[in-house]
């Protein structure tokens, strides 16, 4: 849908800390189509500047360098801005990926324009009436656009065989009692709890002449700061507040009660602004809500929301292969994880929709631990506040008990914590989860470490010359490794020697024993599982240098006669 | 918590905006009227007490009427009011009830739905525009009107249905309710009476309304409303427990109770 007049635009985010500047003696004004354009679509922005005190009107430069009162601003093809997973199903769409944003500057001034390819869409097949949804069908299917115009629209992709019933509505016409005694009240006392569900309140209620206070009443701010409220979305609180002449809001509008109530519906990030503004979508589909795509149709919009931009960089993001398997899910999926937390009792991960570890892994929306500023799951002042949920994972033990660690051959897989303090948050950025660079003193102890773990490491092979285990196919033991979860002996080309079907896993309670035999995981396993936990630990030592060195000084001792 | 506890609170809330000066917002004084932006339009307040018959009268404003109940055979009261006693109860109406001189709001069309007014408890008056926070009427060329958006107690849920002139609602959802609307909680339910409900053009025409609540998904509330196509009235005689005004029934007494 484009409206058929421009409409002035202004973007509500100037750059996170800076105030907006003194009025500048040019006004200037950028016009470009609302409501959707599409993606690979050529529409025009207009630029207009008045200034006080006559005189020719200032040349308009635009960010990309051109001049001139107009510029031609292209949206990017969908395939440029959307990597296409192997699983089909509703495309989630982030700010990031459906808008571009242009600047104009002249006289001093400068106003920004945001042109929407596509509005935001969570991934979750429950959607707003009238708006595009683009619909995947699998490998070796297409990428459809539909448009729903009725509750329900079944979407088919002949190619792929794939088919998506969507659910579509009125983010203004859904009932806004989930607090009902029957139906969700617990969820919804702790939502109340959450910065979520004030998101509105505190925009209307900050300053002015501050971002947040200049953002509640600017044009892209309802899109994330109320439910539906992306500009053109029919029903949403932009397109409520404009049916009641209350657009754009009025600046004496400082409290969620200077509103309408119709507003007040809409007000701040609730149930629908995640679960869609439809019923719920048929079951095969509705893990959907647990993937990244609901989060960023507001966190992925940089430059101010980089959260998504900054976890898509990082390992967390990756959907290993065997994540969905039961031994891995906890800790690779999200569905796993919060299974593994106590957060769900039953949900199995299916390897057709399970997600990585994406943020409803980690923050929790509407549960027990919705109260913290970051509804980070876990929460524990004692343990490192909102670092105490890394723990759950980023331990070597992973909550196994030390014997059956031995009997099983247990690698430690992720043990940060045993080395770093508990507030990992206050190195690791929380969604980079990038440390800042070590100084120079930190690389020199790096280095010696580094140097003390290859002689560590030297040392354990030399303990397995010559070697041979039951699996034939695999050559004589060259080194220790990790095979799926177990401390393994390998070969040249990393097959496990105690592997006897060469299946690729280990057998409990069989002849399969990782380490090939009980005498020689008694020699080996305590120093190779130090030698890994300083290894996997990844910072080289750094999270604590002293403890790491005696771990592999205590290693190399044993070697000694 | 009864409706009459809730009151002051509720005022509170939908007149939080109504600062002092100090605080840098602009309110206006056109005496009697104290009035301050609200919406598109203003808000105004006039802080007289008004003299009502005293309690057991029960008393509620419909467009610039004055309309009173008590039960049995209350003493009426004198001057300028117009009374009967209909069965068990006694009922009296007062006409010109002042309004605020400015237009009602700045949104367009809205001056044409003029002002509703109600009564403080703690005596005084306050009026709003009727378009405040509500969608614009659209009528078709039968003569039907619609408006999306309509008047509600509160943000919630509720079921509502129309009678003689009075919209009552009914919610599971105990919440600060308007105050142009008179409530009663009881046993976790809320029911809430506007006796003076919005139409899209006002007396002489009369109209028959409802409320309506899609169910599919793909529409909101709305207030849809029809020329009345009922015999009109000519005297009080013919409105059982009611006047005849505007050549309609209207109902003297707000019956929370009776629902």
């Amino acid at each position: 849908m484009i409206g058929a007049a421009a409409a002035v635009v202004l973007s509500c985010a100037p750059p996170a800390g800076v105030a907006p500047s003194p009025a500048p003696a040019c006004r200037l004004i950028l016009s470009a189509p609302t409501g959707e354009v599409g993606f690979a679509a050529e529409v025009p922005v207009r630029a207009a500047v008045a200034c006080d005190g006559g005189g020719p009107p200032p040349e308009i430069v635009w960010d990309d360098g051109t001049r001139g009162p107009e510029r031609v601003v292209r949206t990017p093809p969908l395939e440029d801005v959307i990597v296409l997973r192997d699983r089909a199903g509703l495309l989630p769409i982030s700010p990031a990926q459906g808008t571009v944003r242009v600047r104009a500057r002249a006289g001093g001034a400068s106003a920004d324009a945001e042109i929407v390819a596509a509005f935001p869409q969570s991934g979750v097949p429950s959607v707003p009436l009238g708006v595009s949804a683009y619909v995947y069908g699998g490998p070796g299917g297409a990428v459809q656009r539909v448009v729903p115009t009725a509750p329900e629209t079944d979407v088919h992709d002949a190619r792929t065989g794939f088919r998506l019933r969507l659910t579509a509505g009125r983010p203004d016409a859904r009932p806004q009692d989930c607090h009902r005694s029957e139906c969700h009240p617990t969820e919804l006392a702790a939502l109340a709890a959450t910065r979520h569900a004030t998101a509105l309140d505190r925009a209307l209620a900050a300053p002015a002449d501050t971002v947040a206070g200049a953002g509640a009443q600017a044009a892209g701010c309802p899109g994330c700061h109320a439910s539906g409220g992306a500009s053109g979305v029919p029903g949403g609180f932009a397109d409520v507040a404009r049916a009641l002449g209350w657009w754009p809001l009025p600046a004496y509008a400082r409290t969620l009660e200077d509103l309408p109530r119709d507003l007040q519906r809409l007000s701040g990030v609730t149930c629908f602004a995640c679960h869609g503004p439809a019923p719920l979508p048929e079951g095969p589909a509705r893990p959907a809500i647990w993937g990244t795509g609901v989060c960023a149709q507001c966190h992925d919009s940089p430059p101010r929301y980089t959260t998504v931009q900054q976890w898509q960089g990082t390992r967390k993001a990756l959907l290993r292969p065997f994540a969905h398997e039961p031994e891995c899910s906890g800790c690779h999926t999200a569905q796993g994880f919060v299974v593994r937390l106590g957060v769900i009792r039953a949900l199995a991960p299916e390897p057709t929709s399970v997600e990585p570890v994406t943020c409803a892994a980690c923050h929790d929306p509407h549960g027990a631990s919705s109260a913290n500023p970051k509804m980070m799951r876990g929460y524990d002042t004692a343990r490192g506040g909102a670092s105490a949920v890394c723990s759950d994972c980023h331990r070597a033990d992973l909550g196994v008990e030390a014997a059956r660690r031995v009997a099983l051959r247990l690698a430690p897989m992720a043990p940060q914590s045993e080395l770093a303090p508990a507030d990992c948050v206050r190195c690791h950025a929380p969604h980079g989860f990038r440390a800042a660079a070590p100084t120079a003193a930190e690389r020199e102890t790096a280095e010696r470490i580094s140097t003390l773990a290859e002689r560590a490491r030297v040392a354990l092979r030399a303990k397995l010359v010559g070697l041979r285990g039951c699996n034939r196919a695999a050559g004589s033991a060259r080194d220790l490794a990790v095979v799926r979860d177990r401390i393994a002996i390998v070969d040249g080309q990393g097959h496990a020697l105690g592997d006897c079907d060469g299946d690729g896993r280990f057998k409990e309670g069989g002849r399969e024993d990782p380490l090939v035999s009980s005498k020689l995981a008694a020699a080996i396993y305590r120093r190779a599982y130090d030698l890994l936990t300083v290894e996997r630990d990844r910072s080289r030592g750094l999270h604590n240098p002293e403890r790491a060195e005696r771990m592999l000084q205590a290693a190399l001792a044993e070697e000694a006669p | 918590m009864t409706s009459r506890q809730r009151r002051p609170a509720v005022t509170a809330i939908i007149f939080a905006a109504w600062c002092p000066a100090a605080t840098g917002c602009r309110t206006d004084a056109r005496p009697p009227w104290r009035c301050q932006p609200i919406g598109r339009g203003e808000a105004c307040v006039d802080a007289r007490r008004l003299a009502l018959p005293p309690p057991p009268w029960t008393c509620h404003e419909r467009r610039g009427r004055l309309l009173c109940a008590a039960p049995g055979a209350a003493p009426l009261p004198g001057g300028a009011w117009r009374c009967r006693r209909d069965g068990t109860e006694s009922l009296c109406v007062r006409d010109g009830l002042p309004l605020p001189d400015r237009p009602a709001a700045e949104a367009p069309g809205a001056d044409d739905e003029g002002w509703r007014c109600w009564l403080e408890p703690a005596g005084g008056r306050r009026c709003r525009p009727r378009a405040w926070g509500n969608g614009p009427w659209r009528c078709d060329d039968r003569g039907g009107c619609a408006r999306r958006y309509p008047d509600f107690p509160n943000r919630w849920e509720w079921g509502c249905f129309e009678t003689r002139g009075r919209t009552i609602c009914g919610s599971d959802t105990p919440a600060p309710t308007d105050a142009a609307w008179t409530c009663r909680a009881q046993d976790d339910r809320m029911t809430c009476v506007d006796a003076d409900p919005d139409v899209p053009a006002p007396p002489p025409a009369r109209w028959s309304c409802r409320l309506e609540a899609a169910g599919d998904g793909t529409d909101v509330a709305r207030r849809v409303c029809h020329p009345d196509d009922t015999p009109p009235c000519v005297q009080d005689a013919q409105c059982s427990g009611g006047f005849c005004l505007d050549r309609q029934c209207v109902r003297a007494r707000l019956s929370a109770d009776e629902v």
